[in-house]
């Protein structure tokens, strides 16, 4: 996975300074409050959440027998299953079937996965035109752009912004609303689903009884994708599994709700194999690619493991306060906000990207919200202390560093010193104070005061009044 | 790959994986079951109806009650004469019990197809009108579900930009808890639990993917109506 992580503190600086997309951003409330309307809507939506979790962790306990499950029946139904351990490989599985089949155009449903393994760029090279058709994936990749929302990939452009790019892109100038924005995307993109050859799809989830892959959406572009092309690849990460019918109804009441709040999205297609005998349309080839690319690490360390539980609803982006002030493309990566903090560093190695974990308050609106309660501030935490013991090649803290938090230790623990470390600063700070506050420490300690002020240090500690 | 998740889980040769699911009606009197979901909805049946009512109007699709064959024949004409439409395309001819579904529609000068006409896509792609039926109808969420078959295209809910489904009572059923034990129940032996394509539309195609403003009909149909045919 390609990251742009390391220019995070940059571009997460100039975000800020963004009027436009600070603007932008202000709608993320929407979102939670549509969402938390559908969930009080819902009887049972606390007990749902700890069942989905529940079947999250005892599918993904057992996924070598859920996923050979799911195997065989995708098989027995005329689909074909390919098994790809990196994103290299499971692009060179796609390019495979394309140059079998002749393939010069695919239209693609929004996918995340497909972002992770840089599926469009490969199939670029290979001289195949890959047209996004998620109306959102359309504008952005219009642009040159990546998505910056898991739901709403061009929520950080206006109207104005997405008029001027039809008008330059698509010829067609003088768009105001977003319907007549809309119909023009609908008219040229219905000429795309028509004479692709294939179409590339992701998955919500895969059922291990029956064989299907689920996928929901709004739009309909989905189900024209796997609709109208002759051969249909969905392209899934492993831990998409839930074992059956029953389990997957738990899952559709809490994803729409959490990701839009809606009760259940405008379109769900479970997708079982290839299009039967006497059938009039429906894609003759279903190519199932089986993705893991990190997975297995992740699902090896216990203390990771239930980031793989996420359903990529969006809703920790929204209620995030670091999100609502940067935005995604700040993030450097196909996955933003908390949740993106986690997977970036899993999937793309912590060492590109030990910023991500550090830019969260650890407020824990996330973990409240998450339709599966990931831990996810808990997870951050062993993340930076991972960074901070130099795991992941790297040489661990400066040496200034680590002297000063063992002095800190040394004082902390002896009483009298402590005493005097912060009288003398407490009498000595005068000429620094502004306001009462301490806005601009000196030297190294500068960092700390750089974007928010210091409190002025007590004339008398709480232990001095407290022995009175 | 396999053995990869193997290591990862580290189980040391226990599995808490299983193919019998407790709590899935397969192990668990399915007859049972199913006798019970069934009689609970033909109870229920007014109050799931208009349940059913509500929740697809409150999402954007429009609701008809006929009580005649005739009458929802009439429904159809209407929103022909309202869309001013010149092409129908439908699924199969018998779609409402005694109405001659390609002779009357002519009548009315509209082109009418199903989806063993010809290069049906391409005349899918162009009509007006798609004309559907449904195997279910979810009362909790205003949902229609679809199962692909011979005589049940896909493209027809789909392709055109108003879609018309008709509904009889009896498919309405109150939520996802009754449709799969359903499904699975009407299994063919041999056969896979699912047909290669299970739909589930509620309401028109939407999008909100600029600045949030919902607007309806991107991909899919831009209105839905949906006819129930109640011939007592």
């Amino acid at each position: 996975m390609n990251v742009q992580t390391e220019s995070f503190i940059h571009d997460s600086t100039a975000a800020v300074h963004n009027q436009t997309l600070q603007s932008r951003l202000r709608v993320l409330t929407t979102f939670t409050i549509k969402r938390n309307a559908a969930f009080a809507d819902l009887e049972d939506g606390e007990a749902l959440r700890d069942r989905a979790r529940q079947i999250k962790e005892q599918t993904i306990g057992n996924l070598d027998g859920y996923l050979l499950e799911l195997e065989t029946n995708v098989v027995r139904l005329g689909g074909t299953v390919h098994w790809a351990r990196t994103g290299d490989e499971a692009c060179a599985i796609v390019l495979e079937l394309a140059r079998k089949n002749n393939v010069t155009r695919v239209v693609k449903s929004k996918s995340m996965v497909t972002e992770e393994v840089e599926l469009n760029e490969a199939l670029e090279h290979a001289g195949i035109e890959a047209v996004e058709t998620d109306l959102g994936e359309y504008i952005v990749q219009l642009a040159h752009e990546k998505p910056s929302h898991i739901l709403a990939p061009a929520v950080h452009k206006s109207k104005g912004d997405i008029s001027a790019l039809f008008a330059e892109k698509l010829g067609v100038a003088n768009l105001i609303e977003a319907e007549e924005m809309t119909v023009v995307a609908r008219k040229r993109l219905r000429e795309k689903f028509c004479t692709a050859e294939m179409g590339i799809t992701g998955a919500n989830f895969a059922i291990a009884e029956t064989g299907s892959i689920v996928l929901v959406e709004n739009e309909g572009n989905i189900r024209l994708s796997t609709t109208l092309p002759k051969i249909h690849v969905a392209l899934v990460g492993i831990e998409k599994l839930v074992p059956s019918l029953e389990d997957l109804a738990v899952f559709l009441k809490i994803l729409a709700r959490s990701a839009s709040g809606q009760k259940m999205s405008s379109y769900v297609s479970f997708i079982t194999g290839a299009r039967r005998a006497g059938e009039a349309d429906g894609a003759e080839e279903f190519h199932l690619i089986l993705l893991d690319n990190g997975r297995t690490r992740i699902l090896a360390d216990e203390e990771m493991r239930e980031s793989l539980y996420c359903l990529r609803c969006g809703a920790c982006l929204n209620v995030c306060p670091v999100y609502q002030k940067i935005g995604g493309h700040a993030y450097g990566s196909v996955y933003s906000g908390p949740i993106g903090s986690i997977l970036t560093p899993m999937f793309a190695g912590l060492e590109k990207s030990k910023d991500l974990p550090f830019a969260s308050t650890l407020c824990g609106a996330c973990r409240e919200i998450c339709p599966v309660r990931i831990d996810i501030p808990r997870i951050l935490l062993k993340l930076r202390s991972e960074w901070s013991e130099g795991k992941h090649n790297h040489a661990g803290p400066p040496l200034l560093e680590k002297l000063a938090i063992k002095l800190w230790a040394f004082a902390m623990r002896h009483a009298f010193i402590y005493n005097l470390v912060f009288r003398v600063p407490a009498f000595l700070q005068g000429p620094l104070l502004e306001d009462g506050k301490l806005k601009k420490l000196p030297m190294t300690l500068g960092g700390w005061t750089q974007s928010r002020d210091f409190p002025a240090l007590a004339r008398r500690s709480f232990r001095s009044m407290w022995q009175k | 790959m396999l053995d990869d998740i193997r290591r990862a889980l580290n189980r040391g040769g226990k599995t808490g994986y299983s193919n019998d699911r407790p709590g899935v009606s397969k192990s668990s009197q399915p007859d049972d079951l199913i006798a019970e979901i069934k009689r609970c909805c033909e109870q229920r049946r007014e109050e799931l109806i208009k349940q059913f009512e509500s929740e697809l109007t409150k999402i954007g699709g429009r609701f008809y009650r006929a009580t005649t064959a005739e009458s929802a024949f009439q429904f159809v004409e209407q929103i022909v004469s309202d869309r001013q439409a010149k092409t129908m395309v439908a699924c199969n001819s018998q779609l409402i019990d005694g109405i001659d579904l390609p002779k009357r529609v002519e009548e009315i000068g509209v082109v009418f197809a199903i989806e063993s006409d010809g290069d049906f896509i391409r005349t899918a792609a162009v009509a007006d009108l798609g004309l559907t039926g449904v195997d279910y109808a979810l009362a909790e969420t205003g949902t229609l579900v679809l199962l692909a078959r011979k005589g049940q295209a896909r493209a027809i809910s789909l392709l055109p930009p108003v879609h018309i489904a008709v509904l009889k009572p009896e498919q309405v059923i109150s939520g996802l808890n009754d449709l799969f034990p359903l499904l699975r129940s009407e299994t063919e032996p041999g056969g896979g639990i699912l047909s290669s394509a299970l739909t589930f539309i509620t309401g028109p195609s939407r999008t909100a993917d600029i600045e949030l403003t919902l607007v309806v009909g991107v991909h899919g149909p831009q209105q839905l109506h949906v006819i129930l045919v109640d011939v007592a």
